[in-house]
Order: structure tokens, then C-alpha cells, then sequence
């Protein structure tokens, strides 16, 4: 009823001619200010974006954001340490290389769950199984180290993982059964603050690998953490190299 | 509908604007400067350990095997008995003089060190627990060859040297006193001189204890600067030893190890006179001696202060 009200009252109505003449003149005017707005919008948008380069408390903004990666650590080296004298040394050598190959992927789930993945980081529970029983009854007390830490979601928003290594040894016997494993890793990987400061977090140590059935489990660790401050990573698409570290 | 629609644009425009003056305090600049400590640091380590109060006693043997020879079937050179209680994480060193007179099970009286000659480490195993009441749970045995080319695999070993060695014609030692880094033959020259020490083979059990302390020593330093390091130190153990150790059992007593503090471990010898005996230039143990340093150490492999029997090289010069 309002509509069929108002539509011949703007089309037929005018007394005055001013009023008259000026109606197409107010529909024009009320068009362009709607493209106005539009553009307006869209340039603070763009220049929130540029400003900040992402890194902006905008809702949408940040949702934006390429989702993480994932954590690929490079061997780096691999090589068997015999525990018997004499001993199939092509034999063993293959053992190295298929159980860093195995450590690797072990590697790869811890640091993607513990560091790297939202839904899990910071909770001892989610990489448990990759833990001797022995060694499961001691993360809790070793959280911020083996995880980004007890309530992590308080601190930070994402971590991109960086470049991570590992140097994988094993224990064989003569005949190239894998006795025991031990990595020495350096875990890298860009945390971005919920404050939207950034830091670079690097887990370096020892992982002491046991064979369970067919699979291999963290017996023994040592490790040290660190962060520093490093730089709002460069967006995708720009010319400029990704930054890492300050 | 156009005005409301403005409006929401215009709304949307202004808290967009506060956002960008809001959010300019976070450029790149701003966002190097975190929120939290810098330099944080946290440290984990953990690694299984023996437990219990029992002590754990491993018997440590020095072959006298020449090349060509059974190192399990030859003279000993050198016995030590370690004790090691987890709990307390302290533990005792023994080292029993290799011309000990003794029963040995099935082969009559003799010197202790032809206990593995007639029989392997079964019958030495069997003869020191009859003797002295102990129960022994690993051997392990090694080369004169096979502890020269381990320590020469994990680069050599730093040593106190307590005194002046020097034995040209037996072992070859030719050793000052102070620390410095043996090799492989320097190491054994010192662990198998007797001639230059004022109390033979009495200080020689000594240094063989000396050396015990000084590899844990710097096997605790490589670790904690290389945890990985333990890989090589096992390796390099385990290619020159003949043990009953499993793999699973050094891995074990390697990660015990790593938290063993050496202040906590008493070096002793077994204390002793030398004699003729049945022809032969024997030792005999001080049974009364004996018999309280194994009833003090057996239950839980710690030396009481007041029964540690005096330094067999107290007055070497």
C-alpha cells in the first residue's frame, strides 16, 4: 500500500515547477552517490590492505589470508652407526635412508599438529601417539617447548611453517635391522600475534626414535625453543621475496 | 531502498576508516616489534631412565687377549664392578685387583683373572659373586685393541692424569700429570700401566675407575652439546665390547647416564697385600675389609664416607 502511495505522488504530483524540473536531476544526484559510496568503499578497503598488507584486524581481510602450510622437513643427511663389527654395510645404509624417510614423516605430523594446525596446537593429547608411554607422561610438563604452548589460541593467530631440516642417524646390527633413530632438527615457522606483531620460532634439538610394531615413536627428546621478532611476511603476488627474519 | 542503501555504504565507509586509522599503528614497521619477551626461550628434555633402589651391577672387564687370541677366554687385565642405584643416582666403582686369590667354581683356588681364561664370563661372573656376595647383572668385556680404536672413535679422552706415568717397556706410558686429551693408546697405556706406580696393580684398578669417570664426564659434556652425540658413543661401544647387554639395555644405561652426576660415583680398590701364594705372586684381600665395603655397597650400590678404604695411589708421587 505505501508503495502504490508514494509512486504516483513522485511521478504525477509537483505544484511547483522548481520541484518539477529538478526530480530526474535528485534521481541522478542519489545514483551517484551510491557509485560514490561503492568506490569509496572499495578504496579504503584496497587501502586498508596495502596498509597494513593483510595484516589488519579486519574480519575479512584476515579471512583473506592464504591458509597455511604445511610442515616439510628436508633430510639433510642420513647415515647408519653399526653396533656390530662386521656387517652389511650396503644393507644398512638402505636401512638409514628408509628409516629417515619414516622419521621424517613423524617429524612432519608433530610440528603440523604441534605448532602449525589451530585445531590442535598447544594440546599434548593430539601428538601423543607419536610419544612412547614413557615420553607421553612427560609432555605436559614440556609443552611450550615439544608444542606452541598451553593456550596458544591467547597468543597467536597463525604459524606459517619456514624451512626445517633433519639429520636422521640409526642404530643398525650387522644385518641392517633399524635398532634405534635419532633426529637432530631445526624446526622453523612464522608466528603471526593475535596482536598482529610477528615472530620467528625455531625448535632445535634431538628426537630419540624407537620402532613400535611399524611404526616409530619418540622415546627420548631434547630441545631448545626460541623466538624472535622477524617482519610481516611480503603478500603473495608481490615482487618482493618473502621475509622471514629480521 | 537507494538512501538506506547509501547510508549502510556510508556507515560501512566511516567504520572502514576507522579501522585504516586504527590499524595504522600496525604497519610492517610497528608489526617487527612483538607483544611478547624477546629472546624467549624453553628448553625440554626428557629421556627413559632405570628406576628402582636395586642398584644395577655391571661387571667391566679387561681383556688381556693378544691379537689372534679369544678376548673371552684370556687372562683379564683389568675387573671393575659398577654399581649404579637409579633412584639416588649414585652409584660405586669396585676394582678388584686381577691377582686376587680366590675360589673359582669347579677350577679350584687361583688368581681371579684366570677365572675368564678357564671358563668366559660365565665362570668370572660366577666366581666374583661367590667370592663377594654380589649379584651381577651385565657383563662387558673389551680389547686392549678394541678400547684403543673406541676411544680413538669418539675423538680421544680428556683426562686428569693424577701423576706422573712413565712405563716405556710394558704398557708405554709416557704421561704428565694435569688434564689433557688422550688418544686411543695414550688412554690405554695409562689404563694398563702398574710398573711406574708405587702400588702396582693395586693403583692400576685405580685408574681404571679414573678412566670410568673421565669418559662419563665427557660423554655428559658431548651430550648436552649434541644429544645425538649418544649415537656414536654407542656405536663406538658396542663394535668394541663383547657384552650381555642388549642393544634395549644400552640405550637404557646410555639415557641413565646422561643424568648421572660423577661426584655421585666412588672409586675404590679393593684393598689387598701382595703375597706368594701357591708359588705364585698373588694378592690377599683384606677379608675383614672386604667384607664391610660389600655388605655396605651391596644393598643399594652406595659407599658410605666411613668405609671407603684409602686411595691405593695416595702417595704416588
Amino acid at each position: 500500500m505505501a508503495t502504490e502511495d508514494k509512486t504516483p505522488l513522485r511521478e504525477a504530483a509537483p505544484s511547483a515547477p522548481g520541484r518539477t524540473s529538478k526530480t530526474p536531476d535528485r534521481s541522478k544526484v542519489a545514483r551517484n552517490r551510491i557509485i560514490a559510496g561503492v568506490v569509496i568503499a572499495v578504496v579504503v578497503i584496497v587501502a586498508i590492505f596495502l596498509l597494513t598488507r593483510g595484516n589488519g584486524h579486519i574480519p575479512f581481510v584476515d579471512n583473506a589470508e592464504p591458509p597455511v602450510g604445511n610442515v616439510n622437513f628436508h633430510l639433510k643427511g642420513t647415515e647408519f652407526v653399526a653396533t656390530q663389527p662386521q656387517g652389511d654395510k650396503q644393507a644398512q645404509k638402505d636401512t638409514a635412508k628408509a628409516t629417515a624417510d619414516e622419521v621424517k614423516k613423524q617429524l612432519d605430523t608433530l610440528f603440523e599438529t604441534a605448532y602449525v594446525d589451530p585445531g590442535s596446537w598447544g594440546d599434548p593429547g593430539e601428538i601423543g601417539d607419536l610419544f612412547t608411554d614413557g615420553a607421553k607422561g612427560q609432555l605436559k610438563d614440556d609443552i611450550a617447548t615439544i608444542t606452541l604452548g598451553d593456550n596458544a589460541g591467547d597468543t597467536y593467530a597463525s604459524v606459517d611453517p619456514g624451512k626445517s631440516s633433519a639429520k636422521v642417524r640409526t642404530l643398525t646390527d650387522k644385518s641392517g635391522n633399524a635398532l634405534r633413530a635419532a633426529a637432530d632438527v631445526s624446526f622453523t615457522g612464522l608466528a603471526k600475534h593475535q596482536d598482529g606483531t610477528y615472530t620467528e620460532i625455531t625448535v632445535t634439538g634431538t628426537f630419540f626414535f624407537v620402532k613400535d610394531g611399524d611404526t616409530w615413536r619418540i622415546e627420548g627428546y631434547s630441545l631448545d625453543r626460541k623466538e624472535k621478532p622477524a617482519k610481516a611476511p611480503v603478500p603473495k603476488g608481490s615482487s618482493s621475496p618473502s621475509a622471514v627474519a629480521s | 531502498m537507494s538512501r538506506r542503501f547509501v547510508a549502510v555504504v556510508l556507515v560501512l565507509a566511516a567504520w572502514l576508516a576507522g579501522t585504516v586509522a586504527g590499524s595504522l599503528g600496525s604497519s610492517p614497521a610497528a608489526a617487527s616489534s612483538p607483544g611478547i619477551a624477546i629472546g624467549k626461550a624453553h628448553t625440554a628434555e626428557y629421556t627413559p631412565s632405570l628406576t628402582g633402589s636395586k642398584p644395577v651391577v655391571i661387571l667391566a672387564v679387561g681383556s688381556g687377549a693378544r691379537p689372534g687370541e679369544d678376548p673371552l677366554h684370556s687372562l683379564s687385565d683389568s675387573i671393575h664392578l659398577i654399581f649404579l642405584n637409579p633412584d639416588q643416582h649414585a652409584g660405586t666403582i669396585v676394582g678388584i685387583p686381577r691377582d686376587s686369590w680366590v675360589d673359582i667354581p669347579g677350577h679350584g683356588s687361583n688368581k681371579i683373572n684366570s677365572a675368564l681364561a678357564a671358563g668366559g664370563p660365565d665362570l668370572m661372573v660366577q666366581t666374583i659373586e661367590a667370592r663377594f656376595g654380589v649379584h651381577i647383572d651385565y657383563w662387558a668385556i673389551t680389547t686392549f685393541w678394541g678400547f684403543k680404536a673406541m676411544l680413538d672413535k669418539i675423538g680421544g679422552l680428556t683426562v686428569n692424569v693424577p701423576f706422573r706415568m712413565y712405563d716405556p717397556s710394558y704398557s708405554g706410558a709416557d704421561l704428565q700429570a694435569g688434564v689433557q686429551r688422550l688418544d686411543g693408546a695414550q688412554a690405554l697405556a695409562m689404563a694398563r700401566d702398574r710398573h711406574s706406580l708405587l702400588a702396582g696393580d693395586f693403583g692400576r684398578q685405580e685408574n681404571g675407575g679414573r678412566l670410568i669417570l673421565a669418559a662419563l664426564t665427557q660423554f655428559q659434556k658431548e651430550f648436552n652439546g649434541d644429544a645425538g652425540s649418544l649415537f656414536d658413543w654407542i656405536g663406538a661401544g658396542m663394535t668394541q665390547i663383547n657384552t650381555s647387554l642388549t642393544v634395549d639395555d644400552v640405550m637404557l644405561l646410555a639415557y641413565t647416564a646422561t643424568a648421572q652426576p660423577v661426584g655421585k660415583l666412588q672409586n675404590i680398590v679393593l684393598p689387598g697385600s701382595s703375597q706368594t701364594i701357591g708359588g705364585l705372586s698373588a694378592v690377599a684381600l683384606n677379608t675383614a675389609a672386604v667384607s664391610q665395603i660389600f655388605n655396605d655397597v651391596t644393598p643399594d650400590g652406595i659407599m658410605s664416607k666411613k668405609n671407603v678404604p684409602p686411595s691405593p695411589t695416595a702417595n704416588q708421587p
